[in-house]
């Protein structure tokens, strides 16, 4: 028997979430089993798929319909254990919403409270989270008057002012313009070196920049993990339909469309 | 009907609207039904005259602006005349059905005062849509309405017919001008500006 | 509870909205009911006086603050925010209880300013702060939040866009609803809480009240915020075991702003307090600030009363206690709660006190009246300097012969102590 302590932060076993009841119910998620370390992990796959369904399962927004979700060595099913997993979790849905009238400022460090953080750490962390994600100038700026980037970059600087030791972001570069997005993998890229980072996008040059790992969803299962130079030599093997497309996106597709060439690749 | 304006009615929740108003229509008679069999004090149905018509206006202000008003403005059909046809099946929905609950169960004199209520005070919503969004737009009009009916004006005559038009008589011309100098105005805002953003 | 995040919560959710609309919707409030002649001010120079104005702005004021709870109470759906709360570790009940703080603080910012527009004229002249006031302020304090929990936990459990609006309308009709059908169920309603001069809540009903509002706050709240909801049973069964005697005790006015079954004559506000030299004027302790007026009033008509005779304030109205009883030499001014004008400690209508001092100087609490009787109620009536005109021949000779007049006065208080018949007889013969 695997000892909690030994787990990896992110342990899921035969993971399933149905939406809906008897006829209309809808298998988002099938049997899912996944085991993430310390590192960024890329989330990959084609709309409906089930990576924003995983990401709230694993967010402990979602209850899992059956399978274990054991996060940072606990059990989410368990009150306790949950209020202590979400002290260390961050947190930026694919959409959200803000409070208009507060300033980025307020937001982060209201959300500080919310976490749970001790008073005497939190002002400097969310200085910190605000610089972090570049909007030290706009910290007195009112929610309601940020560009949709920026707005985005206030949602990461309340995922990371607690210090996750495991940080979920869905859709985090989307609205970011080309600087911001550099700016942005360098922080990730950093932020992993200690923590368990996954992410889930369609910018696959976000992927193969700041990714250690690679996990690609198909109808509600993992068809593939591996590095991202894995999936890039799975696309060398593939002739290009359309002119200009990567080697990453070329075995992305080739990924989605053959189990044979996921065998071929390891 | 056009698929087109189907869609339409449905996005600015046409149906529910008009259930709501009736919902509140038939409160209105129901409760100036139970008041007229019991031996209530003087005065029983200026809360029922003057909430009942709040009480549609505030549904029909649901119908002003689209989920989503930016995108609205960016489409060709937002002209004024769209915008006026809002003005006016706006007005009926609002005005009709307490009317007729009015009419149903209250007598001619208080159905006088819904009618020029609901005129005045969905002039107070309109007015307030181009400067607030279309989801607050009831605020001013409820605070008002309850500043009147906790205190009722007394005099029928000098300043309280203004400040107090919605608790004054039907057949007295200053509340009644004032009520539609609020649905002109109202209007004719919302027709050149249309919702706030 | 965070103070930081509070005053982040007060500054910029709807906390300062709130206070503002409080504050200026009260204060028009008691300017309207100022500016009208008709109207009886809440103003009286004491505490529950004071606290019983408030009381009745609560029927504008308790469902715009609903509305306010309502609003903020749906605030994460709204707001779409609702996604990134559920992660957070901390617990739903303690976010709810700091946003339902900062409003609380918005209530009673906003309702400073009021009480102070409300007291600040008649507070030089407070003779009393009236007995069980703090009893009757914590009331005050709790309709408000009241309304607050109702609007909270109907915009949590119904987070639609028309909820706050309904939920303001709702409270309006619970709070006049019981006003217009005088039902013993409109008890529980807190705007219609009692209050008057001279008067002081039962300990018991008090009591009883305070509990079960702050039942209803706590089930409210618990029902909106709480993991478990099943847990504000428990609240619930509490309210409701004290709605069910509040709600039965007899609902009955009696004269006044108060129910007999929620208040007692206060009898430290009744003591006399007179004025030093004679004649002697006397007014109940609560009224003290009206005595240099009421003196000023009550003084010429002394005059013409038998020497040694004194004026002196009833106590409470009661229309089923029948005669008063009799104190030689003793007249009676009516009791003088509702009379005071308003924003001052003064008198608002003389003229309307000697008519009705005079009126009850010549009562006569004879089982039949005879046409003697009559005519000689309206000779005495008019006779008396600043009443009148004087129409009957006799009051018209009475009235220009001051002797004479005196003598009348004196003989007529006689006949209607005893309900001498023909001294009546006789004083109309003259």
């Amino acid at each position: 028997m695997t000892s909690l302590n030994m787990l990896p932060p992110v342990h899921v076993s035969g993971l399933g979430v149905r939406y809906g009841r008897r006829h209309k119910a809808r298998t988002a998620l099938d049997g899912l089993d996944l085991s993430l370390d310390t590192g960024v992990h890329g989330l990959l796959g084609p709309n409906g798929a089930g990576k924003t369904t995983l990401m709230r399962v694993l967010s402990t927004v979602l209850p899992a319909t059956s399978g274990a979700v054991m996060l940072l060595g606990r059990d989410v099913r368990q009150e306790r254990d949950r209020r202590e997993i979400r002290r260390r979790l961050g947190y930026l849905p694919q959409a959200f919403g803000s409070y208009p009238r507060f300033t980025v400022r307020e937001f982060v460090s209201y959300f500080a409270w919310l976490k749970e953080m001790p008073a005497s750490r939190s002002a400097a962390a969310v200085e910190q989270a605000i610089a972090r994600v570049g909007l030290a100038d706009r910290a007195d700026t009112r929610m309601k008057e940020l560009s949709g980037g920026m707005l985005r970059r206030a949602g990461l600087a309340q995922a990371l002012v607690n210090e996750p030791e495991l940080l979920l972001l869905d859709e985090p570069t989307a609205g970011l313009d080309p600087e911001q997005r550099v700016t942005f993998r360098q922080l990730v890229r950093e932020i992993g070196l200690d923590t368990t980072v996954l992410i889930s996008t369609h910018i696959v040059e976000d992927v193969a920049s700041v990714c250690d790992q690679i996990v690609l969803m198909g109808d509600g299962r993992i068809v593939l993990r591996g590095t991202p130079a894995d999936l890039e030599r799975l696309g060398a093997t593939v002739a290009s339909p359309e002119p200009g497309t990567s080697a990453l996106e070329r075995g992305y597709t080739a990924a989605l469309r053959g189990a044979g060439a996921i065998a071929e690749v390891r | 009907m056009s698929v087109g304006l189907r869609r339409h009615l449905e996005a600015r929740g046409a149906a529910a609207t008009l259930l709501a108003v009736s919902v509140a229509a038939l409160a209105m008679a129901y409760s100036a039904g139970w008041f007229k069999d019991g031996d209530f004090a003087p005065g029983w149905w200026w809360p029922i005259v003057t909430a009942g018509p709040l009480l549609a206006v505030t549904f029909v202000a649901r119908t002003l602006a689209g989920a989503d008003v930016a995108l609205e403005r960016s489409t060709a059909r937002q002209r004024p005349a769209l915008r006026a046809a809002h003005v006016v099946a706006g007005l009926l929905v609002a005005v009709v059905p307490p009317a007729l609950a009015g009419l149903a169960a209250l007598g001619t004199d208080a159905t006088v005062v819904v009618v020029r209520n609901s005129i005045g005070l969905l002039g107070l919503v309109l007015l307030a849509s181009g400067v607030m969004r279309a989801g607050t737009s009831w605020m001013p009009a409820l605070g008002y309405t309850v500043f009147v009916l906790a205190s009722p004006p007394r005099q029928e005559h000098g300043a309280a017919l203004w400040w107090g038009w919605p608790m004054q008589p039907g057949d007295i011309a200053v509340p009644w001008t004032i009520a539609v100098v609020l649905l002109v105005a109202g209007a004719a805002a919302y027709l050149r500006r249309g919702p706030a953003l | 509870m965070s103070a930081r995040i509070m005053t982040l919560e007060f500054r910029r959710g709807t906390g300062a909205l709130l206070a503002a609309v409080v504050a200026v919707g009260g204060i028009l409030l008691s300017l309207i009911t100022w500016a009208n002649p008709d109207s009886t001010g809440p103003w009286s120079a004491s505490g529950p006086g004071i606290l019983s104005g408030l009381m009745t702005a609560g029927i504008l004021l308790g469902p715009l603050v609903a509305a306010a709870g309502a609003w903020v109470g749906s605030r994460e759906r709204r707001l779409r925010v609702d996604e990134l709360l559920t992660v957070v570790s901390r617990p739903r009940w303690q976010r709810d209880l700091t946003a339902v703080a900062a409003l609380v603080v918005a209530v009673t910012a906003g309702l400073i300013p009021v009480l102070a527009v409300i007291a600040a004229p008649v507070f030089p002249a407070l003779s009393y702060g009236g007995g069980r006031w703090p009893l009757l302020g914590l009331l005050a304090l709790l309709e408000f939040l009241t309304c607050l929990s109702i609007g909270f936990a109907a915009g949590r459990l119904l987070p639609y866009r028309w909820t706050a609006p309904i939920v303001a309308l709702v409270v309006y009709v619970a709070a006049v609803v019981p006003v217009y059908t005088k039902s013993s169920i409109g008890q529980l309603v807190p705007m219609t809480l009692p209050g008057g001069d001279g008067q002081r809540l039962r300990l018991t009903v008090g009591v009883q009240a305070a509990v079960w509002f702050l039942a209803c706050i706590v089930a409210l709240l618990t029902l909106a915020g709480a993991r478990r909801r099943a847990w504000a049973l428990l609240p619930a069964v509490l309210a409701v075991a004290m709605a069910v005697p509040l709600s039965t005790l007899p609902y009955r006015f009696n004269g006044n702003s108060y129910t007999a079954a929620w208040t007692e004559p206060d009898p430290v506000a009744l003591t006399l307090v007179c004025t030093d030299d004679a004649p002697k004027v006397c007014v109940q302790r609560v009224h003290e600030a009206l005595l240099p007026a009421v003196t000023q009033v009550v003084r010429p008509v002394l005059a013409e009363l038998p020497a040694g005779s004194f004026v002196a304030e009833e106590f409470i109205v009661d229309p089923d206690a029948g005669r008063p009883p009799y104190v030689p030499g003793r007249a009676t001014i009516p009791f003088l709660e509702g009379r005071t004008a308003s924003f001052s400690a003064d008198l608002r209508d003389r003229e309307w006190l000697r008519t009705q001092m005079v009126e009850y100087l010549f009562t006569a609490w004879c089982t039949a009246q005879t046409p003697s009787m009559e005519r000689a109620w309206n000779i005495g009536t008019t006779i008396v300097p600043g009443t009148g005109p004087a129409t009957d021949p006799i009051a018209t000779r009475l009235a220009a012969d001051t002797q004479a007049r005196r003598a009348w006065i004196a003989a007529y208080l006689d006949a209607a102590r005893d309900c001498d018949r023909p001294a009546f007889d006789e004083l109309v013969r003259q």
